[in-house]
């Protein structure tokens, strides 16, 4: 009697553990790096001046580690008034690389571009994009330069689900990067 | 265990006492011995019932039992003890009456408990520690970290209000092994930020091994083995069970919990168990704020069924534990910044009102177990045991990412283990005693979405004796055991980039592990004992092969693929007094670690997106750990005892001579305990502790290597209350535990999340515990 139930026993625990195993898995999963951003691209425009036009990239192909980020250096006019865009957004390790600024503007409640210029640096960034409750984005804004300096500028990317009040103080920080600029007199 | 019998027959004994002095002027004693009527040896631990005022009493370690302030009547006295038949005297008392009782052994129960000789809470000779009765029943409704908190020289690492990890004298994680109803667990033991897959309330009791406690349980246990024990099943007693209702105001929490035994099982043969735990908790709530996204749940439930005869006994297991764990939304940090601004306190913790809405970031764990247990008495001397074990854990973690909604989750495991044990419990002669063994382990972990660990698979086969010589006073043990583990990875050569080559890395760790360790009785109450061990362990997969920013301890971890095996040598001492009315336990240790593996600050910052991380190297250092655990229990006027405890740690780098980090500050505690001495017929066994626990700021650290200095110390105050409520002759447990009573802000070094938040506020559990 006895044995019957063992081996009934026996027999459950064999088929409970296939079929706990179930899931075989025989290729690594992609590469999914949690909001990989590995281009950001950046669009200055002299606003009297179209010929004028500066774009800058901070590159990382690799994603976190590995090779260094290839950042440009940006050299913009004194006294001049230049239109800035948020012109790329990418993470390239996927395939099709993924639009990030298509996916920033789609939930553009919940992000916001700070621009941070080091002290000594004249530039003053402004008139900034809003969201649908008129709070700053920061996908598209307005940079006047002032006299001939250099410095930095840092570029952030808040994401602020629930939590966006205009400030960059709540939320965490999606992307940090700097770039080296300088600010020149008009060449001759 | 047995110390917990003293206690609650003193407890009974002085309740007695009292509650007759209120009654009438009676100054009648009863008193005497109770032994084996064939042996005539003593019997401890008897229940002797006083029938009609409903009184009872347990013999001390002599056998000897009293009733004091009785009255000059008749009464009906009920002697009873496990494996004797029960005995009903009448006695008429006058003055002093002496009533030695003997006790017919009752064969049939007599051989039921030698089958089930194989109590699993039989442990090597160690320092040792266990949490049951009353100490277990205050922690009821807690996770399995927060109740160990209770044992000197247990603390555990916090991932804010809901994930709690033991450490046994300040390390944890794969040094500290955990066996769940006698299966070791295999969960995710590396990570700090997963909490063991374990439901505590399935345990009738916790036993703590401090020190390495290799031979008998695993090589890798070098900090030492958390055994979560439930009661052996029992056969032929009938219907048994509990329901246990909790509920706690901090976070809401609401638990339902039954078990039941053995019902309506016609042959004595067979039995079994059913468990089932269900809970729900909000935000946790600090002094001052709730925390945002605190909560959790929890579904969990087992089944044992067992069948015994006279030399062959099976038992099958089965447990399932499913967990959602909110992750408090303030630790969510992007950057290095973002950790600066929260502990400046320029980044606001996140307005939150109660809630039990679990969002993003959230943690969902399930852990089933298989085991099957089977063992057969070859003869009295030696019985064969075979265990195989199947268990998988699923983790699966939601981020806060763009685009949550579309997403499902960022990180998966799974990990499955098979564990095959199989020994022979062996007698030789009088006097010697032990187990010869064999063990594998096979082991296979996936993962999906951002890389954290490896895909890898792993066999561990182990071989291991352990014998013991006993004799009156002395026994010493002596144990010897090899390990073997070749483990295959498989990933990217730069796991970050999908071009990257797929590599497969071999492992090879080998070992031989010891242990001798002697008890000597030095006086019918004090009890010495020593012990040396060595333990060693493979590195963990993490230490292994991590790579990549760590966002919520703001690190860039560099795992290293060159690491050698870990081992210890454990010296430990330890006296205790279990009987009387003053008790103590003390014990020191002094540990030596070669290649100790930890996650040392390195020079280099690595750029990425979201800024520059300091990077954080798994290096490996020669170590040395050293300690002291106290407790001690003095009795007072009027029914109170004062309990004292204290734990301190310290751990070097034997190199340098320089702290190592994340070890627990020191640890004070005083606990007033008052056995209500007021019963009737309906409220009985009440009793009122008060405590008092104060908590050092861990200054043997370096200050600056941290992102903020390590907390301020911090005293917390507490209150328990309980009673039972007698209907029919049916206890109905009734409990009040009030925690951080004061409503205290402080915040705890071995909490990761302690650079955003406080520690929650004051908590008030209420607990009822009805049986079936």
């Amino acid at each position: 009697m006895y044995k019957s139930k063992l081996k009934f026993m026996i027999l459950a625990v064999v088929v409970g553990a296939i079929a706990f195993t179930g899931c075989k898995k025989d290729e690594l999963p992609d590469v999914d790096e949690n909001e990989l951003i590995t281009t950001f691209r950046l669009k200055f425009i002299n606003n009297a001046d179209d010929s004028d036009t500066q774009t800058i990239t901070w590159k990382d192909l690799d994603g976190d580690g590995g090779a260094d980020p290839v950042i440009d250096e940006l050299s913009l006019q004194a006294n001049a008034v230049y239109s800035l865009s948020v012109d790329a957004v990418l993470d390239e390790s996927k395939s099709p690389a993924e639009d990030i600024k298509e996916e920033i503007a789609e939930e553009n409640d919940e992000h916001l571009f700070v621009y941070t210029p080091s002290t000594g640096l004249n530039a003053v960034f402004n008139n900034f994009d809003k969201d649908e409750n008129n709070l700053a984005v920061g996908l598209t804004a307005t940079v006047t330069t002032g006299a001939a300096s250099s410095g930095t500028l840092k570029v952030t990317l808040r994401h602020q689900p629930d939590v966006k009040d205009g400030t960059s103080a709540p939320g965490s920080t999606d992307m940090e990067t700097t770039f080296t600029v300088t600010i020149g007199n008009r060449k001759l | 265990m047995f110390f917990h019998k003293h206690l609650l027959c003193l407890a009974f004994f002085i309740a007695l006492i009292h509650s007759n002095l209120q009654a009438q002027q009676c100054n009648a004693m009863l008193f005497g011995n109770v032994k084996d009527s064939k042996s005539k040896s003593v019997l401890p631990g008897a229940t002797i019932h006083l029938m009609g005022v409903k009184q009872q009493t347990i013999s001390d370690l002599d056998g000897h039992y009293h009733f004091q302030n009785l009255c000059d009547e008749t009464y009906i006295v009920k002697v009873s003890f496990i494996g004797f038949q029960t005995k009903t005297i009448t006695v008429k008392t006058r003055e002093q009456t002496e009533l030695n009782v003997f006790l017919v052994p009752d064969l049939a129960s007599l051989q039921e408990v030698t089958v089930s000789g194989a109590k699993t809470t039989e442990t090597a000779i160690q320092t040792r520690s266990v949490l049951s009765g009353i100490d277990l029943a205050q922690t009821k409704g807690l996770s399995l970290g927060e109740a160990l908190k209770k044992i000197p020289g247990l603390s555990s690492l916090q991932t804010g209000p809901s994930i709690s990890k033991p450490a046994i004298h300040g390390m944890h994680s794969n040094r500290v092994l955990i066996y769940n109803a006698g299966v070791r667990q295999e969960g995710q033991q590396w990570g700090a930020e997963h909490s063991p897959e374990i439901d505590p309330l399935i345990a009738n009791e916790i036993i703590v091994l401090k020190g390495a406690s290799a031979v008998a349980y695993g090589s890798d246990a070098i900090a030492g083995v958390i055994l979560v024990e439930p009661s052996e099943l029992q056969y032929g007693k009938g219907i048994k069970g509990e329901v246990n209702l909790i509920g706690a105001s901090n976070n809401r929490q609401a638990l339902l919990n039954f078990n039941l035994e053995n019902a309506g099982l016609k042959s004595d043969n067979w039995s079994y168990r059913t468990y089932f735990t269900s809970q729900i908790a909000g935000n946790a709530k600090t002094p001052n704020y709730y925390l945002q996204n605190t909560g959790y749940n929890q579904v969990n439930g087992a089944i044992i069924v067992g069948y015994k005869k006279q030399k062959f006994g099976t038992e099958l297991y089965a447990s399932t534990f499913n967990s959602k764990i909110a992750i408090f939304t303030g630790s969510h940090i992007g950057s290095t910044e973002d950790l600066q601004n929260a502990i400046d306190g320029s980044r606001p913790v996140p307005d939150a009102d109660f809630s039990y809405t679990i969002g993003r970031p959230y943690q969902s764990v399930s852990h089933n177990i298989l085991k099957v247990k089977s063992f057969y008495e070859l003869n009295p001397q030696n019985k064969l045991s075979l265990q195989y074990s199947f268990q998988q854990n699923n983790r699966e973690e939601y981020d806060q990412v763009r685009g949550a909604e579309n997403k499902s989750y960022q990180l998966k495991f799974q990990l499955s283990t098979h564990n095959l044990d199989f020994h022979l419990e062996n007698k030789i002669g009088k006097n010697i005693s032990g187990k010869i063994g064999a063990n594998t382990i096979v082991q296979q972990n996936f993962y999906d979405g951002r890389y954290l660990v490896p895909f890898f698979n792993s066999v561990a086969p182990g071989l291991y004796a352990i014998q013991k010589y006993s004799n009156n006073k002395l026994q010493v043990e002596a144990g010897l055991r090899y390990d073997y583990k070749y483990m295959k990875a498989r990933l990217r050569e730069n796991p970050n980039v999908q071009s990257s080559p797929e590599i497969t890395p071999e492992f090879n760790f080998s070992q031989l592990s010891a242990s001798l360790g002697a008890n000597y009785q030095i006086s019918k109450q004090l009890l010495a004992n020593i012990t040396a061990s060595k333990g060693w362990r493979p590195p963990s997969i993490n230490e292994l092969f991590s790579y990549g920013t760590h966002q919520g301890s703001g690190t860039f971890e560099i795992g290293d693929r060159n690491l050698r095996q870990e081992e210890a040598y454990n010296f430990a001492v330890g006296l205790k007094k279990e009987l009387g009315s003053f008790t103590f336990d003390v014990s020191t240790y002094y540990n030596l670690m070669d290649n100790y593996i930890y996650l040392k600050p390195g020079d280099d910052l690595i750029l990425t997106v979201r800024g520059a991380y300091p990077s954080f190297n798994y290096v490996q250092v020669d170590a040395r750990f050293s300690g002291f655990d106290f407790s001690a229990s003095v009795p007072l006027i009027a029914n109170t005892k004062l309990l004292a405890k204290y734990s301190t740690v310290r751990a070097y780098d034997r190199s340098t001579g320089s702290h190592l980090e994340f070890i627990p500050a020191d640890k004070y505690s005083l606990n007033a305990n008052w056995e209500i001495p007021y019963s009737n017929k309906r409220f009985r066994e009440s009793s009122l502790d008060f405590g008092i626990s104060h908590t050092d700021r861990q200054y043997r650290v370096s200050q600056t290597q941290d992102y903020l200095a390590t907390p301020s110390a911090y005293t917390l105050f507490s209150l328990d209350a309980r009673t039972n409520i007698y209907f029919n002759e049916k206890p109905i447990g009734l409990s009040f535990t009030a925690l951080n009573l004061t409503n205290k802000v402080y915040r705890d070094y071995l909490n990761r999340f302690r650079y955003y938040a406080d520690e929650v506020g004051r908590n008030f559990i209420l607990r009822i515990q009805i049986p079936i």
